[in-house]
């Protein structure tokens, strides 16, 4: 389980590019005003590059797990049916137009109109990256994972960790605030709260509370039952950490967006991150290679 | 001419005694860990209360399982550089200078059929022994079993000899693969799976 640690971090990062783009992207790129203004455009670029440098550290730690890697340059040669064909595909497809959005940004060319379209193709190119990446486990051999738990827990912790990352940001560089910010942290406390109802609905297909998996040929694998608490027990330690920066930026909004919630905003991202990279963990723990 | 290779297994035959399984891996030289054929234990069962008395109810038996050279081989469809693929008669390989060693395939066969090998760091698995089949002689599995629970042909042709039994427990739903296998059950198959009879030898598979 712990030697898939290259294909944790290549989910969890990459999962947390599309949710940082879209969530934090979505607003800046589709509110009334548009990129007139060079603060605008300033928040725009610096999203677009901590969501392209997130996926350039998770593709880069992705060759890791691979034993061949310089013959991963056919790793297209398969689009036709297989999925990690098709991830790849996607994958470069959401790097190349962010990277082109960014460069339009940078050097001030192209109207709004040929932004807004970029912005939603590299939107649909990277929900089909997160969208391959789950089909490509929801194999019929592996039951576990064959099911809506996969995508639906690819894309909670994308928009989960996209939301959080925004909000840390938000709280931590803006000292100002940002009057998005209390509905943000609300949402995160929200979207925490999913992840541990989704984590509780979806324990007995993963061997907790006792059930087990149908006989098979595949090896049972490491999964244990105390990561799968720890995981609840760090996101519950995470919310914990969002209601008190929405405590703080309710109680003392003039104070709380200069000192008091880059504390427990970061706090938050930091429990929620490690709950997340343990419940991926989790989540390879569920299937023996043999 | 042969459309598609595959292999008879007989579950009552079948002693578990692993020579197939040894007679593999001395063959194409695998070094410990690699196993193209295993030899899975199945058990299960107890004790079962019959009115007032209470009578065993043990499972027990072998599956000698390879790859299955299916006729919907998951693991090329999943192969993300073309490294697998079939031959005519049905013989499904891993090009070792093709493949990238991401083990995608592993995960996606029900049979586990692919196995890291780590002398190539790549995966690996059964080539039905072509070069001997080739030469018009059985693959070392099959010559090797002393109670010839296993046989080899044309599918066609061993299920006009055997049957067309493709599924005992705990193997996959044959729909899945299409297996080129053809299967004799042991007498205690049937009733496996409600005594929640389980694979015993991980450690050794």
């Amino acid at each position: 389980m712990l030697k898939e640690w290259p294909l944790v971090a290549f989910t969890v990062a990459g999962q947390t590019a599309l949710g940082l783009f879209l969530v934090a992207g979505l607003p800046l790129f589709f509110s009334r005003g548009g990129a007139a203004d060079a603060p605008a455009r300033g928040s725009r670029l610096a999203v677009l590059l901590a969501a392209l440098g997130l996926m350039a550290a998770a593709s880069f730690v992705s060759f890791f797990h691979l034993h061949h890697p310089f013959r991963a340059v056919r790793v297209l040669a398969n689009v036709r049916t297989s999925w990690l064909s098709r991830e790849v595909l996607f994958e470069l497809g959401f790097m190349a137009l962010l990277a082109v959005l960014a460069f339009l940004l940078w050097t001030g060319t192209g109207g709004e109109g040929l932004h807004r379209g970029l912005f939603a193709a590299a939107g649909a190119s990277g929900v089909l990256f997160v969208w391959s990446m789950s089909k490509l486990y929801m194999l019929k051999a592996v039951p576990a994972w064959d099911h809506a738990y996969t995508p639906v827990s690819f894309f909670l912790t994308a928009v989960l960790l996209g939301a959080l990352t925004a909000a840390a940001f938000s709280g931590a560089f803006r000292p100002g605030g940002s009057s998005a910010l209390k509905p943000l942290l609300a949402a995160c406390l929200v979207l925490v709260a999913a992840a541990f109802l989704w984590a509780l609905l979806t324990a007995p297909v993963h061997g907790i509370f006792g059930a087990r998996p149908p006989a098979s040929l595949t090896p049972p694998g490491g999964a244990s039952s105390a990561l799968y608490a720890a995981r609840l027990i760090v996101l519950v330690l995470g919310s914990l950490a969002l209601a008190a920066a929405i405590w703080r930026e309710s109680s003392a909004p003039a104070l709380g967006a200069k000192a008091g919630l880059a504390a427990p905003v970061g706090l938050a991202w930091v429990l929620v991150l490690i709950g997340e990279v343990l419940g991926r963990f989790h989540f390879y723990g569920q299937v023996g290679r043999p | 001419m042969v459309t598609q290779y595959a292999f008879f297994f007989d579950a009552a035959a079948c002693s578990g005694c692993k020579a197939c399984q040894v007679a593999c891996k001395d063959r194409n030289d695998l070094g410990p860990g690699t196993l193209w054929r295993r030899v899975y234990e199945v058990t299960g069962g107890g004790w079962e209360k019959k009115g007032q008395v209470w009578v065993p109810s043990v499972i027990a038996y072998n599956v000698s399982m390879a790859c299955n050279h299916c006729e919907n081989p998951v693991c090329g469809a999943a192969c993300p550089v073309k490294a697998i693929w079939k031959r005519e008669d049905g013989i499904v390989f891993v090009d070792t200078d093709l493949c990238i060693g991401c083990r995608y395939c592993e995960w996606a066969c029900p049979y586990t059929a692919l196995r890291f090998h780590a002398a190539t760091n790549t995966v690996s698995k059964c080539d039905f022994c072509y070069d001997a089949v080739d030469a018009g002689k059985p693959p070392a599995c099959v010559a090797a079993c002393p109670r010839r629970a296993l046989d080899f042909g044309d599918l066609a042709d061993l299920r006009k000899k055997y049957g067309d039994l493709r599924h005992i427990h705990p193997l996959p739903d044959p729909e899945q693969t299409g297996p080129a296998l053809v299967l004799r059950p042991h007498r205690d198959a049937a009733r496996a799976a409600e005594r929640g009879a389980e694979v015993a030898n991980w450690e050794e598979v």
